[in-house]
């Protein structure tokens, strides 16, 4: 499979066409179209800013997950905000597990990836595996079943890089391509931990770290179970992120287990919300509120706040709402 | 002679096949409208995390030994996947029926123990905990699922039993839901009363009702039960003597009975429910 030639091969008109075909309503193609030409023209939309300051999180409400990503992403600014032509862009989702309310819906991640093609993206990497059963849990035409396979595995191998104000963590061997990509583009989904009672964004570049490394956030304080010191677990999740911050989040807040995460079977949330924002800290802040958390019990987020990574005080940022 | 040999032999056979656990997934064909559209897999030790990365450790918590796991199909539901823990005792693998059970909706007739959810069926059945998921939603008792899960708990070898405590508890019908926990990872993830540090225990159980919800831990004698009560105090806030927090609707105590301690918190004064809890205790202080 010629990578390149497929991504040249996929014009935005037909990136247009396609998106009627994958939305789980009958206006899958309709709000498509509304959200691109119309991004703020939607009656159900509030944004909570005191200033004319550009939007920090989108929240969109959906029933249509495809749509529902574009359009956050749309209220950030649009894809073309992140994405510069030409670029090489790497893809983080959290697609390893397999029950429902555990893994990011495929609709979103290939709304994003269709996104990337349209912005000029020179190629897209996939940090973390993505198994070809991942996307026959999504129903696709042919012509989209192209866009999954322009996905390029991770090629480049890991590499060992010191952590400068690590204080739990103090190096980490992470795949290269995250630490190269030019766009890095972060997909978790927001639900329950059995261990750290919480995963998003910041716990999701696991997938992108080593085993020794993973095995080194569990057990390197000397804590023999998996989830014995989840201080310093959380520690390690937090000051692994000050490698790379990543350039646009997009947190699958749809249908979430919350109980028995992050593998399931558990009990299943349905807050049906996107949320978008380019703050790490933030997108897993808001996101913890959706479970019923309060963002600064969370370990995870708490660190990565004080870290400076990103923000918590949800209430000063700009948050744009809305349903479509 | 003859008859000796084939009755040692049946007897080998038998338990072979007892022992075999992959037998209890059925063959294509074997429950009427089922297809198995996979291979039997098999995860003994750390090769867990393969089947359920991120929750292995609730199992290992509780006691493993091995796993199988197989996919099955109908023309109805897309697919279902079933997975068999094999754990190291019946309690143990009731232990894991009882945390998975807490979010179920129905009782099933099936092996030990067995209950449904909106996409899942759990069931106990001795030393085994059964899995069951589907892609999409299962309707409540769905007949082809309650066939299929019979079926393999008919072919696990049984000889329940359920933790003294447990028994006793479920006698006296304190709390509508009661999770046998043996570790720390389960207390977190279950527990209304949330501690930093939580004293090494031995097992224990988590009860919630309308109004009612507690913690019993055993630990190895009273000094220790005596010392994590201390330190449990100390960790939830409370500052008197009686260690007791009476707020408008919510009264909570932590106390030492024997080698347990319990956290209880009601909204109303739950003394009746301590006395309860004393007697079922002492009841049992063997087990």
């Amino acid at each position: 499979m010629n990578h390149h030639h497929n991504t040249q091969t996929i014009k935005r008109r037909r990136f247009l066409k396609d998106a009627a075909f994958i939305g789980t309503t009958a206006l899958a193609g309709t709000t498509l179209l509304r959200s691109l030409t119309h991004a703020t023209d939607d009656s159900q939309s509030t944004t909570q800013s005191t200033t004319e300051s550009p939007i920090d999180l989108a929240i969109i409400e959906t029933t249509n997950n495809y749509d529902g990503t574009i359009a956050a992403v749309e209220r950030l600014g649009g894809i073309k905000k992140f994405v510069q032509r030409g670029s090489r862009v790497g893809l983080l989702v959290n697609s390893r597990f397999d029950k429902q309310g555990t893994y990011v819906k495929p609709e979103i991640a290939l709304a994003v990836i269709a996104m990337c093609h349209n912005a000029g993206a020179k190629e897209i990497v996939s940090l973390e595996d993505v198994s070809s059963s991942y996307w026959r849990k999504a129903t696709l035409t042919k012509e989209l079943r192209e866009y999954t396979e322009t996905l390029v595995s991770p090629s480049r191998g890991e590499t060992t890089l010191a952590i400068k104000d690590g204080k739990s963590l103090k190096e980490a061997e992470i795949a290269r391509d995250l630490l190269e990509c030019d766009v890095y583009i972060n997909l978790p989904i927001i639900k329950d931990h059995v261990g750290t009672q919480f995963t998003g964004a910041m716990k999701n570049v696991m997938g992108a770290t080593s085993g020794s490394t993973n095995r080194y956030f569990h057990h390197g304080s000397g804590a023999s179970g998996y989830y014995d010191d989840v201080e310093f677990l959380s520690r390690c999740i937090a000051e692994v992120n000050l490698l790379r911050k990543p350039t646009l989040c997009i947190a699958d807040v749809t249908e979430v287990v919350i109980t028995n995460g992050p593998f399931g079977p558990g009990r299943i949330a349905r807050p049906r919300k996107i949320i978008a924002g380019a703050d790490m800290v933030a997108v897993d802040a808001y996101g913890s509120t959706l479970l019923n958390l309060n963002p600064t019990d969370v370990l995870t987020i708490r660190y990565g706040a004080e870290l400076g990574l990103g923000r918590t005080d949800i209430e000063n940022l700009s948050v744009h709402t809305s349903k479509i | 002679m003859r008859s000796t040999f084939l009755v040692i032999a049946l007897t080998l056979l038998h338990s072979a096949h007892a022992d075999d656990y992959r037998g209890c997934f059925p063959q294509t064909g074997e429950v009427s409208g089922w297809t198995r559209i996979d291979s039997v897999r098999t995860y003994e030790a750390d090769a867990l995390y393969d089947l359920i990365d991120g929750g292995a450790d609730v199992f290992f918590e509780y006691g493993f030994h091995r796993a199988a796991a197989a996919t099955y199909s109908t023309d109805s539901l897309r697919r279902v996947t079933v997975e068999v823990y094999e754990m190291t005792s019946s309690e143990s693998a009731f232990g894991v029926f009882s945390m998975f059970a807490s979010d179920a909706q129905y009782a099933i007739d099936a092996g030990d123990s067995a209950v449904g959810g909106e996409y899942f069926v759990f069931a106990w059945r001795g030393r085994f905990f059964i899995s069951l998921t589907s892609d999409g939603n299962i309707a409540q008792r769905d007949s082809s699922v309650l066939a299929l899960v019979r079926w393999m708990t008919r072919h696990l070898a049984g000889g329940a039993r359920k933790p003294a405590l447990i028994e006793a508890l479920e006698r006296e019908q304190l709390a509508s839901h009661l999770v046998y926990i043996r570790g720390p990872l389960v207390y977190r993830s279950r527990s209304p009363f949330a501690l930093r540090k939580l004293p090494p225990f031995i097992d224990g159980v988590i009860g919630k009702d309308v109004s009612l919800s507690f913690v019993l831990l055993r630990f190895k004698d009273d000094i220790a039960a005596g010392t994590a009560k201390e330190s449990i105090i100390e960790q939830i806030g409370l500052t008197d003597a009686a260690a007791m927090s009476q707020h408008s609707r919510v009264a909570m105590r932590v106390l030492e009975i024997s080698n347990c301690v319990v956290i209880i918190q009601g909204r109303d004064s739950p003394d009746a429910e301590v006395r309860r809890l004393t007697r079922i205790v002492d009841s049992v202080r063997s087990f």
